[in-house]
Parts: structure tokens; C-alpha cells; sequence
């Protein structure tokens, strides 16, 4: 009850605290929105050119933003000013009367990826996949959408230089580099700058001794993404890991035998998750184990003592482990996941 | 020895037929320069191509490790295909856009399908499909008695409707997982163990529909799935079996189980999103599941039990249910106090409880044969039930506050609050283990503290400092009864003097202390401590669209040390468990554009763990690692001979060597070369 009430006290008083920082901030600062820039400001329907206009003098990236997904919106019957090159630079009349003043459009120089993101936000927030993204580490570090993705589908790498065209290089079984594993003929999905995972890659780059170890994910070989397992916008879980069916690991999805639920749960399957024993990305040890030996492994738990109120139970005493059958765990505890059958796992 | 003439005379073929393709481009080496035009098929813009060729292999070594780490054999392959149609005009009758691509089929380990179409307006739809081989006979894994050559296979189809709709959106989408394949694994019986034939079957099919809808101020996605699984791997064993254990005279004759399994799990989502006036993100999502689990148990078996007696049928028939009831939710809030201040808490409310239970009928039928003969033992018959229970429910606050000092330095601080409690209860009403009719209940409490702590500077304007510190605790109830002590830093340094050039850098540790005490009096401690540093560093030039160098150095170190009780032959021996990772990471690649119509890729990487270096293991203390060598490098070579066949040639060495305990070395040279047929070239390429 004492621990409630602390709870309770401990969210209540980041309520206050969040509430009054806020009321005080808003009479010394100005809104967030007030940033001057064309896209965010109210303007006229007049004020808008059309993306033909803007053909005229841009036609490089009208050419590359034509094949774009963004492209298709005047298709799909959305208003002038909300699609096309003006959607996100503002309304061109200004610019264009003023012989191509680039003061007088947005042309996102100098903005912060945060100011930049903001604008995608305008028409990306709608789905859950992005719903947590002012949140996520992403938008905490300063990497915005397009240090991912570019707009204009060109082939600008802000990340790391250009990208070479991608079929230009040919592909590896594994490949660690900047170039994609396979299918380089066509253009990265979701208008990201790069195929997963290189693109992901390019900053978490410790993550590639991992995917490179004997045993790993196929992540390099690109039968899997990076995506797969994370969201990349932000989220609720740590890691920015997904959720599967519903409420459990990501790992399930593909390990659908491990989801359970069953008679005889092994505690850490949903309570601790599978990264207490595995290490996901990839490790010299067999199945991708934590521990080479599997007595080490178990034994690290399960040792302190042998009831449900002291901890994990421990091994009896006709557990010689001196021997190999014993060394060896789940010769017996097969089910070690979790079994129906059996309240040591062994069927 | 075939495989490998094979594989010569189908390069030499392909050398020949790229040849005549080459003096059949009539335009020369300028062309070279051009893109091939894209076919033309209606509205619709196509661009195609398809990469044939084989794949040679010369191996030595293990080849149960090979296949378990690599598994690429020898033979024709259809390396690589690729499809793209598209209307220009989006104005195609059934879709705008089909995209399809294609790895690995053939026979290759790893094979893919991904197909994305899309009319505008009207639907979008991504497919996934995947077929993995999963090989594993290790000999350093369960005494190499737990072996799989299953086959993994994968698909994700999901259909948008009105993907562009500003205001609703719906979603369809169909998930399926199988896996079926010989399996060898082992049964415990009369304290031995068997080695059993399981052929591996199961598969789950998920199906989802759900809504986007942009209603009010509110972003709202509703989605209901459901998931279904079915496991139908039995067990067998044909011929008899002694067991592992030579001090043990038990043995089977025959033994068989059939276990049918069926799972179902319907499961919604709630989520919400409203960004008020600009300054305060809201998000909200609730997620309810209530996976249902339900089995029989077949089993029969005939042998010798450990006391000699014969068992003339020892069967089983199990039935029962488990349920996992779970609700998740979460609600963030994040306040733009100020351009400069953020502000976010994000509270999380997650609870569960697994009921299972199951009934057990034994018939359990002996004879025993003596010098004066065979005698009739009296039957057993046993009927038990057991049921167990696992409640848990926690809370947990992230309170986190950023705040921009400058555009080029932001700093942020954070404090996590988690409160969990589990409830364990085990019931069984009529088993003579542990005794008759306990009840058995008991409940952990425990909570935690983390604080969050880190920043961002751009020292340059090229160049960008990432720093990540956390210390707290962390659940961590069942493994050492207390809370994990733990210390996280990260700190990332990207830099580039030029766009061409990146330098990245990095330092992760990890230092985890658990300040466990024995149950003894006096208690001593019995903690658990895990220190990991990982240190990379990465070069990537690109210097011109014709060159590019990469390289890299990975080195992981990780240390742990637990304290641990075991038996060595009835006698409890207190301890410690040790192990030790120190592994080097290098890697190196490199492209090279030296003719226009020529283009090569060579790469070398390394791992290099050194393992426990010359520490052995002590009567009490258990020393281990994995000490082992795995290298590879791979070259590849594409040259243009038309503009629409290129002729590519490839070649892969794999290493492994392992410095002791099973010695499972291999060495693999994998040498390819294909054919690329272009239907309609992509510009630029």
C-alpha cells in the first residue's frame, strides 16, 4: 500500500512539475510554431504556383521526385497546397516573382532535423509506426527523417557520402560495406537513402562484428531487416524493439513455438525475455547463447537455493557435474522454453 | 568431385555465352556509357533482371559445423532476380507500381520473395516471404544429440486500403510461420537419456484487420488479430536404445509420443496520437492478448527401467490447458515547454497471469525376470493433477527532460521508476512430488530505480559527439533474487572532415553487479558481476563514384564472474563461474570502378577471440569461453557486356578454427559466377 501511495506521489509530482514548467515557459518564449518559415505559416491559396512552376527551373528534382511515392498525391486527390514540391517548401509565388530569392521559400537550410521532421510529422503522423517518434532516440540525437530518407528519392547519402547507384557494385553473400546484399536493381523501400541494413549500419556500426559471428540473424545476407525487429520511429519498448502478437516479444513471431502460453513456463520466457539467455544480433556460441557451456549458463541462475520463496531452484544434488551428461542441461531439460508435459521441461 | 566438373564446365559455358553476347553488341564501348532503355508495356515502365549462374564449394573439415554456421552447398542458382513495373502516370489498371524481388532460390540457404504493388489511392500491398534452412549438429551443444535440418518459413502479407486517405485508412494483413524438417533430440527416462527422432512440424497463421483514422485531434489505429498455432512433431524411436548413461541398465525398446498442440491468440489494439497546439505530444496505446494453449499427450513405451525390471508398457496420456490473460498499456506525454525544453513522462501498466493445468493418467505394466524366472510385477497406475500459476503486474515511469543549450549541444536527464510484483503458486492435488496436496505460493516485490543521463555536441559542424549514461537497477527476481546493479555508458563519435569521408567511433560498457546474499548464517554474498566494453571504430571514403574504401575495428571484452553452488559427485561444492570474451573484429573492403564497364568488390573481415587465454578451470571455479578464429574473404568481379548482360565472377573463403574443446575446423572456398539479364535497365545503372 506504502509503495502506491510513493508511486502515486512520484507521478503526480512529475504532473506539477511537467504542468508548471510548461504554463511558466509559455509566457517567456514563444510557441514552437512560430518559426517563420513558409511551410508552417498561413498563407493564400493564390500564393501557391503548382509543382509545373516549379518544373521550370528544378526539373532535375522534379525528374527523381516524380517517381517518388510523394508524387502520387495529386492522384490521390489531395489539395494543392498539401502535395507536391510546395508541401514541404511552402508556396512558391514569392519565390518565383522574386526571380528565385531563396529567402522567400523554405529551403530547410540551416533548420535543425528536428524543424525538418516536423514538417514530414505534418502528414506522416497519422500511423502508430510513427506515433512515438518525439519520443524515440532518434529525434533525442538529432537524426531526423531525411538522414533516412530522402524526399526527392535522389541519391544524396547525407549519412556518409554519396551512394553509389546500387547495382553498380556487386553484391555480397554478407555484406558488411555500404553496399546492399542483393536486389540492387531497384530503388530502397520507403524512400529510405540507403537499403536496410546498411543504412542503420552506418551509425550503429559495433552491431556488424555482431551480425558477422558465426552464429547471427541473417541480417547481412538480407533475408532479414533491421526493422524487423525494431521500430526505427520511436517506441514504448527499450531498444525501440517491436511487439508481436499483441503484447509479446518480437522474437515470437518467428519462434512462434517459444510463445506459449504453457502449463510449465520457464519464468524468464516472459517475464525476463529471451535476452536472458540469448544475444539476439548474433555470437560464436551455439543457438546464440550467452554462454559457450550451458551448465555456466544455467548455473548462473540456477544455484542461490532450492525453493520458489529464495529464488530460482537450484540443482539437487545427484546433478554430478562433473560429468558431461550433466554439463549439459537440456540433454534432460529439453522443453527449456517451457513444457505442458513436464515441471522440469523434460517432454 | 561432380559437383565441381559440373561447376567448371557451366563457368566455361557461361564464359562462352557472355562472350558471343559481347561481340553481338555492335555499338562498342561507348555504349557502355548509355543506359539500356526501359521496355515499354502500356502505360507501364519495366525493369527487369535476373542473375543465373552455379556455385562450386571445396570443403574440408567439419561439415556439421559448416552447415550450421553457413550451410551454402554447390549448384545452380537463380542468385538474384528483380521486377519493377510502373506507370509513370499512375494510371495502370490494376496497380501503378509492381515491385518484385527475389534471393537465393535455388538451393542456397537463405531465400527471399518481396513483392510490393500499389495503386494509388486504392490499396497498397507488401508481401514477405522467406524460406531459411536451419542446420544445426554441434558438437560443443548438447553432447551433438540435439540436431535440426528444418526448414523455417516466413511470410508477411499486408494490404492498405486508401493508403493516402487522410482520414481512414484500413489494414489487412496475414502472417504465417512454419517449420517442419528431421529433428534428433533426447528424452529423459529412468535417469537416462535417449536419442529421439522428432520430426519438427509446427505453424502459426496470424491474421490482422484494423483501422487508421484520423478522427478530431486524434490519430487513432485499432487492430484485431488473431494467431493460431499447431505443433504436430512426434517422437519416436525404432530401434533400441541403451541410453547415455553406461551406470545406468535402463534401455528402450520402443518408445513413441504424439504430442498435438494447438494455440490460439486473439489479440487487440488500442493506440492514440494528438499533437495539441503544438506543444504537448500525446500518445496512448492499450493492448489486450489471451493466448490459450491446449494439448494431449500420447506416449508409449517398452524397455528396461534402472532397476532392471522390464517394462512391458509404460503409457501416458496427458491432456490440459494453459491461458495467459495480458494487458499492456502505455501512455507518453511529451510537453514542448520552450523551442529549447522538452519535457516527457511515459508510464506503462503491464500485467499477465499464466493459468495451466493438466492431468496425467500413467499405466505403468513390469515384469521381472529372475533366475527362477519371469514374474509378473504389480501394476501401477497413477492419476495426478498438477496446476500452476504465474500472476505479474508492473509499473513502470520514465520522467525525462531535454533541453537544447545551444543548436549544437543538448543535454538530457531522465529517472525511471518500476514497481513489479509476481506471484508464483503451484497445486498439485494428488502427486507424491514434493508433498501430496501442497499448496505452494509465494510472491516477489521488488522495485527499481534507473537515472538517465546525456547529451549531444557538435564540437564542429562535421563532427557529432553522442553521450548515453544509465545507472540504476533492474528487475531481476528470478535470476538472483535482488536487483541487477547496473552501470551503462555510450558514447559515439561521428566525424566528417568532408561528405565523402566518415570516421565513426564508439564506446559501449556495461557493468552489471548483483549484491546477492547467500541464505546461510552468516550470509555471504553470492552476487553476479558482468562487464562488457565494446569498441568500434569505422572508416568509410568515397572518394569518387568510382571508388570506395571501408574498414573497421570491432573489439569486444566481456567478463563475468557469478558465484554458484553445484554438486560434484553428491558433494556441494561452492564456486564460481567464469567467462571470458576478447574478441578482435577487423574488416576491410573496397570498390573499385577501373572500367566503365568493369567493377570490383573485394572484402576481407576477421573475428578473433582469444577467449580465456591460459586460465583452466579449478575444481571450484568454471572457466569458459570460445576461443576460435573465423575468417572470410570474398572478391567479385562484374563486367557489362551488353547493356543488357553482365557477366559477374565471385569467389568467398570461409575459416573456422576453434582452439580447443571439439576442434571443429573447416575451411569452405566458394567460387561463383552468373549471368545478369537486363529486361529494361534502371537509368543511371
Amino acid at each position: 500500500m506504502g509503495q502506491l501511495k510513493i508511486l502515486k506521489a512520484a507521478l503526480i509530482g512529475s504532473w506539477i512539475l511537467g504542468a508548471t514548467l510548461w504554463a511558466a515557459s509559455s509566457s517567456f518564449s514563444k510557441p514552437a510554431d512560430t518559426d517563420k518559415t513558409p511551410a508552417t505559416a498561413n498563407y493564400n491559396a493564390d500564393d501557391y504556383v503548382g509543382t509545373e512552376t516549379c518544373k521550370s527551373c528544378h526539373e532535375d528534382h522534379f525528374v527523381s521526385f516524380a517517381k517518388t511515392a510523394h508524387a502520387k498525391l495529386e492522384k490521390a486527390g489531395w489539395k494543392a497546397e498539401r502535395q507536391g514540391c510546395e508541401s514541404c517548401h511552402g508556396p512558391g509565388k514569392a519565390h518565383v516573382e522574386g526571380g528565385g530569392d531563396k529567402s522567400k521559400i523554405r529551403t530547410f537550410e540551416n533548420e535543425s532535423p528536428k524543424q525538418i521532421s516536423e514538417n514530414c510529422l505534418e502528414c506522416h503522423a497519422g500511423k502508430e509506426e510513427h506515433n512515438s517518434y518525439r519520443r524515440g532516440e532518434h529525434w533525442r540525437n538529432d537524426v531526423g527523417c531525411i538522414d533516412c530518407h530522402s524526399p526527392h528519392l535522389t541519391t544524396r547519402d547525407k549519412v556518409a557520402g554519396p551512394l553509389t547507384p546500387a547495382s553498380d557494385a556487386p553484391s555480397s553473400l554478407q555484406s558488411i560495406t555500404r553496399f546492399p546484399s542483393h536486389s540492387a536493381d531497384l530503388p530502397p523501400q520507403r524512400m529510405l537513402i540507403k537499403p536496410q541494413p546498411q543504412l542503420c549500419l552506418t551509425c550503429h556500426n559495433e552491431t556488424k562484428a555482431q551480425f558477422t559471428q558465426p552464429f547471427h540473424h541473417k541480417v547481412l545476407e538480407g533475408a532479414m531487416n533491421c526493422s524487423d525487429c525494431h521500430n526505427p520511429h520511436g517506441g514504448f519498448e527499450q531498444k525501440q524493439t517491436r511487439l508481436n502478437t499483441g503484447a509479446d516479444a518480437a522474437c515470437v513471431k518467428c519462434h512462434s513455438d517459444k510463445q506459449g502460453p504453457f502449463v510449465f513456463e520457464h519464468a524468464p520466457l516472459k517475464v525476463e525475455g529471451c535476452t536472458a539467455c540469448h544475444t539476439p544480433h548474433g555470437a560464436n556460441n551455439p543457438k546464440m547463447l550467452k554462454r559457450n557451456e550451458v551448465r555456466q549458463l544455467c548455473l548462473e541462475c540456477h544455484t542461490n537455493t532450492s525453493t520458489l520463496s529464495e529464488g530460482t531452484p537450484g540443482t539437487p544434488s545427484f546433478h554430478n557435474l562433473a560429468t558431461a551428461r550433466f554439463q549439459n542441461c537440456t540433454i534432460c531439460h529439453v522443453k527449456i522454453h517451457g513444457s505442458n508435459t513436464h515441471p522440469f521441461f523434460f517432454r | 568431385m561432380k559437383s565441381k566438373l559440373t561447376g567448371f564446365l557451366l563457368s566455361g559455358l557461361i564464359l562462352i555465352l557472355a562472350t558471343v553476347a559481347e561481340a553481338q553488341d555492335s555499338n562498342g564501348g561507348d555504349k557502355a556509357q548509355k543506359t539500356a532503355e526501359s521496355a515499354q508495356v502500356g502505360p507501364y515502365t519495366v525493369n527487369s533482371s535476373i542473375e543465373i549462374g552455379v556455385r562450386g564449394r571445396v570443403f574440408d573439415g567439419d561439415i556439421d559445423k559448416y552447415r550450421s554456421d553457413l550451410n551454402y552447398t554447390s549448384g545452380f542458382r537463380v542468385f538474384d532476380t528483380s521486377f519493377l513495373m510502373k506507370a509513370a502516370g499512375n494510371d495502370g489498371f490494376l496497380f501503378d507500381t509492381l515491385m518484385v524481388s527475389s534471393f537465393g532460390w535455388g538451393g542456397d540457404p537463405n531465400k527471399y520473395l518481396r513483392v510490393n504493388a500499389e495503386k494509388t489511392k486504392w490499396y497498397r500491398f507488401d508481401a514477405n516471404y522467406r524460406r531459411l534452412d536451419y542446420y544445426n549438429s554441434l558438437t560443443n551443444h548438447a553432447l551433438n544429440q540435439h540436431i535440426s535440418d528444418t526448414e523455417f518459413r516466413q511470410g508477411d502479407f499486408d494490404l492498405v486500403v486508401l493508403p493516402q486517405n487522410e482520414r481512414i485508412k484500413f489494414n489487412l494483413g496475414y502472417s504465417l510461420n512454419r517449420n517442419s524438417g528431421p529433428t534428433f533430440t533426447t528424452y529423459d527416462y529412468a535417469r537416462d537419456e535417449f536419442p529421439v527422432l522428432a520430426p519438427t512440424r509446427f505453424e502459426a497463421n496470424e491474421y490482422r484487420v484494423g483501422v487508421d483514422a484520423r478522427v478530431w485531434v486524434f490519430d487513432l489505429s485499432f487492430q484485431q488479430g488473431w494467431r493460431f498455432f499447431k505443433e504436430d512433431t512426434t517422437y519416436s524411436i525404432d530401434v533400441p536404445q541403451v541410453g547415455n548413461n553406461p551406470l545406468n541398465t535402463s534401455a528402450l525398446n520402443t518408445f513413441h509420443r504424439e504430442l498435438p498442440t494447438r494455440g490460439t491468440t486473439p489479440f487487440t489494439r488500442l493506440s492514440a496520437h494528438t499533437m495539441l497546439a503544438k506543444k504537448v505530444d500525446f500518445t496512448g496505446r492499450f493492448i489486450y492478448t489471451s493466448s490459450e494453449t491446449e494439448y494431449t499427450l500420447f506416449e508409449t513405451l517398452t524397455g528396461r527401467d534402472f532397476s532392471g525390471n522390464n517394462v512391458v508398457l509404460d503409457s501416458f496420456i496427458i491432456n490440459g490447458q494453459a491461458k495467459r490473460p495480458n494487458a499492456l498499456g502505455d501512455v507518453g506525454v511529451t510537453v514542448f515547454a520552450t523551442d529549447k525544453l522538452r519535457i516527457s513522462d511515459t508510464f506503462r501498466i503491464n500485467t499477465f497471469r499464466i493459468n495451466g493445468g493438466q492431468n496425467l493418467l500413467e499405466a505403468l505394466l513390469r515384469t521381472r525376470t529372475t533366475a527362477a524366472g519371469t514374474v509378473t510385477l504389480p501394476p501401477v497406475f497413477v492419476d495426478n493433477r498438477s496446476f500452476r500459476t504465474t500472476k505479474y503486474r508492473q509499473a513502470v515511469n520514465l520522467f525525462e527532460v531535454d533541453y537544447a543549450f545551444h543548436p549544437r549541444f543538448s543535454a538530457h536527464f531522465g529517472h525511471r521508476y518500476s514497481d513489479r510484483r509476481i506471484e508464483l503458486a503451484a497445486f498439485n492435488p494428488t502427486t507424491a512430488e514434493p508433498v501430496p496436496g501442497e499448496f505452494e505460493r509465494e510472491e516477489f516485490d521488488n522495485r527499481t530505480n534507473a537515472y538517465i543521463f546525456g547529451f549531444r555536441a557538435k564540437p564542429l559542424k562535421l563532427w557529432s559527439v553522442y553521450f548515453d549514461m544509465e545507472k540504476g537497477e533492474a528487475d531481476n527476481v528470478f535470476t538472483r533474487v535482488a536487483n541487477y546493479d547496473y552501470t551503462n555508458f555510450r558514447v559515439r563519435s561521428i566525424f566528417r572532415p568532408t561528405s565523402r569521408l566518415s570516421i565513426n567511433t564508439s564506446l559501449v560498457t556495461r557493468d552489471n553487479t548483483n549484491p546477492a546474499m547467500t541464505e546461510d548464517t552468516p550470509p555471504r554474498e553470492f552476487g553476479a558481476d558482468i562487464n562488457t566494453r565494446i569498441f568500434t571504430s569505422t572508416v568509410d571514403w568515397t572518394p569518387t563514384g568510382k571508388y570506395s574504401f571501408g574498414g573497421g575495428y570491432t573489439y569486444t571484452h566481456l567478463t563475468s564472474e557469478a558465484a554458484i553452488i553445484f554438486f560434484t559427485a553428491g558433494v556441494r561444492t561452492e564456486g564460481f563461474s567464469r567467462y571470458f570474451v576478447r574478441d578482435h573484429f577487423f574488416f576491410l573492403s573496397t570498390y573499385i570502378e577501373f572500367h566503365p564497364r568493369a567493377k570490383f568488390y573485394g572484402a576481407y573481415r576477421i573475428h578473433r577471440d582469444t577467449g580465456q587465454s591460459d586460465r583452466l578451470s579449478e575444481p571450484t571455479v568454471l572457466i569458459a569461453s570460445y576461443p576460435q578464429q573465423f575468417q572470410s574473404p570474398e572478391m567479385k568481379l562484374s563486367v557489362r557486356l551488353h547493356n543488357r548482360l553482365d557477366w559477374i565472377a565471385g569467389y568467398q573463403y570461409f575459416d573456422f578454427k576453434e582452439r580447443f574443446i571439439n576442434l571443429q575446423h573447416y575451411r569452405a572456398h566458394l567460387p561463383y559466377t552468373s549471368l545478369r539479364f537486363y529486361f529494361g535497365r534502371p537509368d543511371g545503372q
